[in-house]
């Protein structure tokens, strides 16, 4: 076995101990400012690899790789600057990578109106894992690799401004330049392309064009939500691009509700996508969430997508999520299970929070189905087992 | 400024008429298209890219560089000819040492096998790395092998029928050569077998001027046997660049002279 | 409807003269525009998947039909090395390549190839192999040296003990292929040589064929007619009585043939056989009127009362045995294969016509003779018939067969054991050369030239590689590169890469072109290194295209060829593989040693670029394309018999399950004797198709005619005794099952069931006239047994004629046409009867209560 990524982790342990960084001069540094300055984060290492090679692909592993993770927040007068960046080596890529999640400015203008303005994840929407009006980035890669849940959603440089009222609360969020998903590119999953008749890798990887760097390209998402008697209404609209390549310029409309519906929560939403191309799409999902017993919650998800250029695409999803120890052990289990293209994808998750400094997970991405072209089932290959220590400060 | 230009071209045209006295003997002309073919400048360099296509219209296709120095005028030369296309033959080289009273001696470097073999000249009529071209359409067939006779003078052309003093070393019967009256070069070449078929043509589609001499850029030889063709296309044309003689040695065969390879800025 | 047919023949004869007489002519007009089609290929419909691939593989690797010319000599000490051979051959192949119609660059003979060898140290030399005629003995020798180096000439063109030469002359059109083989004939005439010369090759058996087909037609079929006439004027003594059958005997012929070639169908080998099958099968019936209105004809009776009589009375068994005849030959729709297919159906509509002309034709006929000739007819007919031999010895046999039912019966049992025992043993084979009699020059030419050489019997074993997964990575990687380049370079790049990648050699001649261009264009270093990056992943892309280029593949290759060459079952293959080795061997030296694969992708290639720089560089894409992404193993067999090719395919089958192809490998058959044995099998499954559809629905006919499933099974005995018993028989005498043999399933079953009613038919109504079995065998044995036994040795004598044809499948036919018909004339006129002696009770039970057979069991008549 590839010894490599064994090796990865040593560092890591360097790191965590006698991190340069961690006290002392910084602190000193910026510590006398007066709206003071916390820093945290964490620093992580994860090892991920196949069940089975991928005959396409070199590298048996999905996830190799530690990261550090530095948060902070800045208040210089009624601006809030924060700060969420990741750093560290990808040993599938090969490369040192850094990426910030976060770096904006927040204020309030009047009364209402918050503006923040800068690099940011956002996400909305009534969905558990799966998305209708939710048109910001997504990171698949990083979702099917291994990574924690919270890197499937993908930073996006925009100015996001909220409007709160009794009547009616207005969030709208412009991207000047179009942020894609992170997509399957054959770098470190091989993915199906119809004209091979199966899955390909190429090298260099697959990626599209992009549509050009002008105003009227921009992505613009509009969401007006309320809240009736505990029960959320919500319309949204998006002018933009689908997300995946070929990146098609699209106007979407949709709208949700989620209110308590017995012991649990039930939500539904749809959205109607607007394609150029003329490949319209409908989607639609009914949901429900309730603690079964204490500490385990279950939730079930029903999800339709109709498009005019295919077959109508159904999908059952389903969390069990137990919680034990005072929620040192997290058990889970996601399971995506389509009956119209007959795939499935399973993700079961163990964690443990060993103290407030050290956790670990370990869980599994499964993938299958029947046959070869299926979303889920092209990443049959892709099945993968994966670790994660991390280390908070 | 206008009317200037039109009495510069006027004289060009003129000039040109006044030139191109008609001649009359087979010979001349048949020696005068020789250096115009073969010998432009005292040496020069061009890129060849050669598409071969077969009845079904199947290609493959070549390129290469070719390094000429002429030793004398109508006399002996030396060719270079460096390949670059498909890259599985890369810096596959010929050296062609032409001499005029005697064989040609041939060499040919395979960097794949890192084999330098001589090549008996004994036929030139074979084909020229699986083009319908032949060796000896590359360089240049001696006027000596025929006779020569003069057929018709056109407007444009001089057509000449050529008949080879050796009939057994050659696998046409006569051919007939189209010549250009103003540059002397062959525009278009028929070969008649045996049985009286035209079965062979070699046609120039483009010729330009390079340095003062012109050139063709490009050309196609058709099997009509076959239905086979090769389209040649000549480019990046240099004359009397002053490509010294030690590029014609056999130290170039396996170490291709890198600067004279390199394609010209324009 | 029976009723106003008959009436409007005997009322207006004359209009139906003139119907019958008009479409005679119509289609006999038609019979001009007949096209002969020898094409083995033909008998696989055009879309047949193995056809289809067939063709495509001709046109991948130009394969032309060839004319081939054998040269022997046996007498010279050097074989055909020397002078005076190589010379005559100079002059003969250079004479044929100014033929027009000949395509000259791929004719193969020594002095159109090349030779590449050893010049002195270090240089090789490309020659004509023999551009001149050898002047000296060693001149001579030293071409067969030459040969000796070449494994792709050596055993092709010359063979091994070096006693035989061929010259292969490849042929625009087959149409050409017999003017062209007169002209070549003429030339051999000229040589002046002492040599034996030969020519073959398919299009020449074809065309041969062709013309013998014809000859058979023109001839044989015409023999056949007189035949049955004479036999028919010996049995009636009346030509008038004999003419009327004949004409509806040519009429339907006539019309069958003229109807096939005017709806544009082609004259196969099986539908020239239609006319002679139906001659026979028309006289039948009108026989069978005529005979029976002689019997019931007196002096001055009104012959139009008589003839509806006699055509009222036996149109219903007239109408069965037609129809289940013409059941048996439609049966033949169900094997696919087009000419077996339309010589079903037009045998058929062939049958169902010569009904219709015989239940018209005859009464018009009889109608329109004069009274005296009728008389004359009524009494001339009658008297010989009842004392002749074959009188005397039907009843005779009757008689035996009553008495010894049961013995009959187990020695019948005992027979159809031994023919299963026999069919057992049938080997399917066939081989279109065999077509030919032994001493007709073409089955010389092949046993001659195939004792010398490796082969004149070709396939092709065709490897395919595609691998569509790296081609659309290479796709896709080259458009993510082009995202970070300006659009006036990327455009035209991605203008390549969407175009049709059908020829890889030209997509990615083209495209490299292209990036080789934006790289003289582009200025910007960041442009140059992408175009950089594009133009290393294009070439790698294209180099790893050239799967055929890859040593590890070229072994493969040889593997499969050195397997082959060891398994004795293919005289010998000829690949790129072998091309790469000469030119490895000659450029390294010629040591012997150096006959190998080169170690490296572009050793292969600048290996390949040197052969193709020989006089003949196209020859190259006979075994390999240009884009080299599919190759060919051209293998030459010995016989062209369909076994020895199958033997050939279950070893590779097996060579390959244990050394399994490269990945992304499609592995494919092709090639004329493969294509015969692909419509073998279909022949064959077919066959047993038709054979058992033809079988369910006669005996539904049967038992709906009989009106009773008991009798529905009695009358299949004749047809399947006959049926087992004659394949029985082919099966002990170890004769091959071909096609013709295959098709006389149908004829057994549409002759032998027309017994079978009449007997069953005959007997039931005498059974109910007389009330007694045994008086009604009696009855039996007089005029029904007789008119079964002059029909059955009417048909069989009939197709005596056939012996005399110049092409074996008609001899074939008509031997076991006689067989057929003696057998199931036998097993009619014998087994039936034996069967019904101690069955007759459980076959007819409601006689059984009228005490029938209280004494036929065991007293039979005239006891």
């Amino acid at each position: 076995m590839n010894l490599r990524p064994l090796l990865l982790l040593l560092p890591l342990s360097a790191l965590a101990q006698d991190d340069p960084w961690d006290d002392g001069a910084w602190e000193e540094d910026w510590g006398d400012e007066e709206q003071g300055m916390v820093w945290s984060g964490f620093a992580e290492a994860g090892l991920g690899t196949r069940f089975d090679t991928d005959e396409l692909l070199d590298n048996r592993n999905t996830l190799e790789e530690v990261r550090w993770r530095i948060e902070s927040d800045w208040q210089p007068g009624d601006v809030t600057v924060s700060l969420k960046a990741d750093l560290g080596y990808d040993g599938i890529e090969e490369d040192w990578k850094a990426e910030i999640r976060d770096l904006t400015a927040t204020f309030t203008i009047g009364e209402s109106v918050d503006l923040k303005i800068g690099r940011q994840v956002q996400t909305w929407g009534t969905g558990d894992l799966v998305f209708l009006n939710d048109l910001f980035p997504k990171d698949y890669v990083s979702f099917f690799a291994g990574r924690d849940d919270e890197y499937l959603k993908a930073p996006g440089d925009a100015i996001r401004v909220t409007k709160f009222s009794q009547a009616l609360n207005v969030d709208f969020v412009w991207t000047p330049v179009f942020e894609p998903d992170v997509y399957l590119t054959g770098e470190r999953f091989s993915f199906y392309f119809p004209p091979a008749d199966g899955n390909i890798a190429p090298t260099p990887p697959f990626s599209a064009p992009e549509p050009d760097k002008k105003f009227s390209n921009g992505e613009f998402a509009l969401r007006l939500y309320r809240t009736i008697e505990s029960t959320e209404y919500a319309f949204y609209a998006y002018r933009g691009f689908s997300k995946q390549p070929m990146f098609v310029p699209m106007n979407a409309f949709g709208a949700s509700i989620r209110r308590p519906l017995g012991t649990g929560l039930a939500n539904a939403e749809t959205s109607f996508y607007d394609s150029r191309d003329g490949d319209d799409q409908l989607r639609f999902l009914l949901g429900y969430e309730w603690e079964a017993r204490r500490n385990f919650t279950v939730g079930l998800q029903y999800y339709l997508e109709r498009q005019d250029s295919a077959d109508t695409r159904h999908m059952l999803t389903n969390r069990l999520t137990y919680r034990a120890g005072r929620d040192k052990h997290t058990w889970s289990l996601f399971t995506f299970y389509s009956p119209s293209d007959d795939d499935y994808y399973l993700r079961p998750t163990y964690s443990y929070r060993h103290s407030d400094q050290w956790s670990f997970t370990v869980g599994a991405n499964l993938f299958g189905g029947n046959e070869q072209h299926t979303f889920f089932n092209q990443l049959a290959d892709a099945s993968n087992a994966y670790l994660r220590v991390r280390f908070h400060y | 400024m206008f009317t200037r230009q039109l009495t510069a071209m006027a004289l060009l045209i003129l000039g040109s008429t006044v030139a191109a006295e008609t001649l009359t003997s087979a010979d001349e002309i048949i020696a005068k298209a020789d250096i115009a073919s073969y010998y432009a400048g005292a040496d020069g360099r061009s890129e060849v890219r050669m598409i071969i296509s077969d009845a079904q219209g199947r290609e493959q296709r070549r390129q290469f560089t070719v390094l000429r120095r002429d030793i004398d005028d109508a006399g002996d030369q030396q060719f270079l000819v460096v390949f670059s296309q498909p890259s599985d033959v890369r810096n596959t080289v010929f050296l062609v040492n032409k001499h005029i009273d005697k064989d040609d001696d041939r060499w040919l470097y395979l960097p794949g096998l890192d084999l330098v073999k001589r090549i008996s000249a004994g036929d030139k009529r074979t084909s020229f790395v699986g083009a319908h071209y032949f060796y000896e359409d590359v360089s240049g067939r001696r006027p000596s092998d025929d006779e020569h006779e003069l057929v018709e003078t056109s407007d444009s052309f001089y057509i000449l029928s050529h008949t080879p003093k050796d009939l057994g070393s050659v696998e046409f019967a006569n051919y007939q050569t189209w010549i250009d009256r103003q540059t002397f070069l062959p525009m278009k070449i028929e070969y008649t077998n045996p049985a009286g078929d035209i079965y062979r043509r070699v046609e120039v589609f483009e010729v330009a001027e390079f340095d003062g001499h012109p050139t063709v850029t490009t050309s196609r030889v058709s099997d009509l046997l076959t239905g086979g063709k090769t389209d040649m296309q000549f480019r990046y044309i240099k004359y009397d660049v002053d490509i010294p003689d030690s590029v014609f040695t056999e130290r170039s065969l396996r170490n291709p002279p890198r600067d004279w390879l390199k394609r010209p800025a324009e | 409807m029976k009723h106003s047919i008959i009436h409007v023949s005997t009322e207006r004869p004359r209009l139906v003269y003139a119907v019958v007489i008009a479409l005679v002519a119509i289609t006999g007009a038609l019979i001009g525009r007949i096209q002969i089609d020898t094409d083995p290929e033909n008998m696989l419909p055009a879309a047949q998947s193995d056809r289809v691939f067939h063709n495509a593989v001709e046109e991948r690797f130009t394969y032309h039909d060839a004319i081939v010319v054998g040269i022997v000599n046996e007498t010279h000490p050097d074989g055909i090395y020397n002078v005076e051979s190589l010379g005559a051959l100079h002059r003969l192949s250079n004479a044929i390549l100014a033929l027009d119609g000949v395509i000259a660059p791929d004719l193969a003979s020594l002095s159109a190839v090349d030779n590449i060898e050893q010049e002195g140290v270090g240089t090789i030399r490309f020659e004509w192999l023999m551009r001149e005629a050898p002047i000296t003995a060693e001149q001579a020798t030293d071409i067969r040296d030459k040969v000796n180096r070449l494994p792709l000439l050596k055993d092709s063109l010359v063979s091994g003990d070096g006693k035989a030469a061929t010259i292969y002359v490849p042929i625009a059109s087959k149409d050409l292929s017999y003017p062209l083989s007169q002209d070549i004939h003429a030339l051999i005439e000229e040589l002046d040589t002492s040599d034996d010369y030969h020519i073959t090759g398919l299009p020449v058996a074809e065309d041969t064929f062709g013309h013998d087909m014809f000859v058979q037609m023109g001839i044989s079929a015409p023999l056949a007619g007189l035949m049955i006439f004479i036999l028919m004027l010996y049995f009636f003594r009346s030509a008038q009585l004999v003419i009327a059958p004949m004409l509806v005997a040519m009429a339907t012929v006539i019309i069958s043939m003229g109807l096939l070639t005017g709806l544009g169908f082609t004259v196969h080998i099986m539908s020239s056989m239609i006319p002679i099958f139906l001659m026979p099968i028309a006289v039948v019936d009108s026989v069978h009127i005529m005979s029976e209105f002689a019997d019931a004809y007196r002096p001055g009776a009104n012959p139009k009362v008589v003839i509806s009589r006699v055509v009222d009375h036996l149109f219903k068994p007239m109408l069965f045995t037609s129809l289940t005849s013409a059941v048996g030959f439609l049966s033949l729709l169900l094997t696919p294969i087009p000419p077996v297919q339309i010589f079903g159906v037009f045998v058929a509509f062939g049958i169902l016509l010569a009904f219709v002309l015989t239940i018209t034709l005859i009464p018009a006929y009889i109608v329109r003779m004069n009274p005296l000739s009728l008389d004359k007819l009524a009494t001339r007919s009658k008297t010989p018939h009842t004392d002749t031999l074959l009188a005397r010895t039907l009843r005779r046999s009757g008689k035996f067969a009553m008495r010894h039912g049961k013995l009959i019966t187990a020695f019948a049992v005992l027979g159809i054991a031994v023919s299963i025992a026999g069919i057992n043993r049938i080997e399917i084979n066939d081989n279109p050369v065999r077509w030919f009699k032994e001493n007709h020059p073409i089955r010389v030419a092949d046993t001659v030239l195939n004792e010398h050489f490796a082969g004149t019997y070709d396939a092709f074993v065709v490897l395919s590689h595609d691998d569509k997964r790296a081609f659309s990575e290479f796709v896709v990687s080259s458009h993510s590169l082009l995202d970070n380049l300006d659009d006036r370079y990327s455009t035209p790049i991605r203008e390549m890469l969407a175009r049709d990648a059908d020829d890889k050699g030209a997509w990615y001649g083209n495209l490299i072109a292209h990036i080789d261009d934006a790289l003289f264009d582009a200025q910007s270093p960041q442009a140059i290194g992408t175009l950089e990056r594009l133009m290393a992943l294009a070439e790698d892309a294209q180099v790893a295209s050239k799967y055929f280029q890859r040593p590890d593949v070229l072994e493969y290759i040889s593997g499969i060829q050195r397997a082959l060459a060891d398994s004795g079952f293919v005289g010998k293959s000829n690949t790129v593989a072998d091309v790469v080795k000469v030119v490895n061997r000659e450029l390294r030296g010629g040591d012997d040693s150096e006959y190998r694969i080169p170690a490296t992708v572009p050793a292969v290639a600048q290996t390949l670029m040197q052969y193709q720089s020989s006089h003949r560089p196209q020859d190259l894409w006979h075994i390999v394309t240009p884009d080299f992404t599919s190759t060919a193993i051209w293998m030459q067999f010995k016989s062209g018999d369909n076994q020895d090719m199958s033997l050939a395919i279950d070893f590779l089958d097996t060579y390959i399950a244990e050394n399994p192809l490269p990945a992304d490998i499609e592995m494919r058959w092709a090639g004329k004797t493969f294509i015969n044995v692909v419509w073998q099998d279909v022949m064959v499954a077919g066959m047993l198709k038709s054979l058992m559809g033809a079988f369910v629905v006669v005996f539904l006919m049967m038992a709906f005619l009989f009106r009773s499933i008991r009798i529905g099974l009695f009358a299949m005995v004749p047809l399947s005794v006959t049926i087992l018993g004659v394949y029985g028989v082919i099966g002990w005498i170890g004769k091959d099952y071909d096609m013709p043999i295959a098709v006389l399933s149908s004829l057994t079953l549409g002759l032998s069931i027309d017994f079978a009613i009449h007997f069953i038919e005959r007997t039931r109504s005498f059974l109910r006239s007389s009330g007694s079995f045994a008086a009604a065998e009696q009855q039996m044995f007089e005029e029904p047994a007789r008119a079964i036994a002059r029909n059955a040795i009417v048909i069989a004598i009939g197709f005596t004629p056939l012996f005399f044809a110049p092409l074996v499948p008609y001899i074939t036919v008509g031997a076991f046409m006689a067989a057929i018909m003696a057998l199931s004339g036998v097993t009619t006129l014998i087994l039936l009867p034996a069967l019904m002696s101690w069955a007759g009770q459980w076959l007819f039970p409601e006689m059984k209560k009228r005490g029938a057979f209280a004494v036929a069991a065991t007293r039979p008549a005239h006891a």
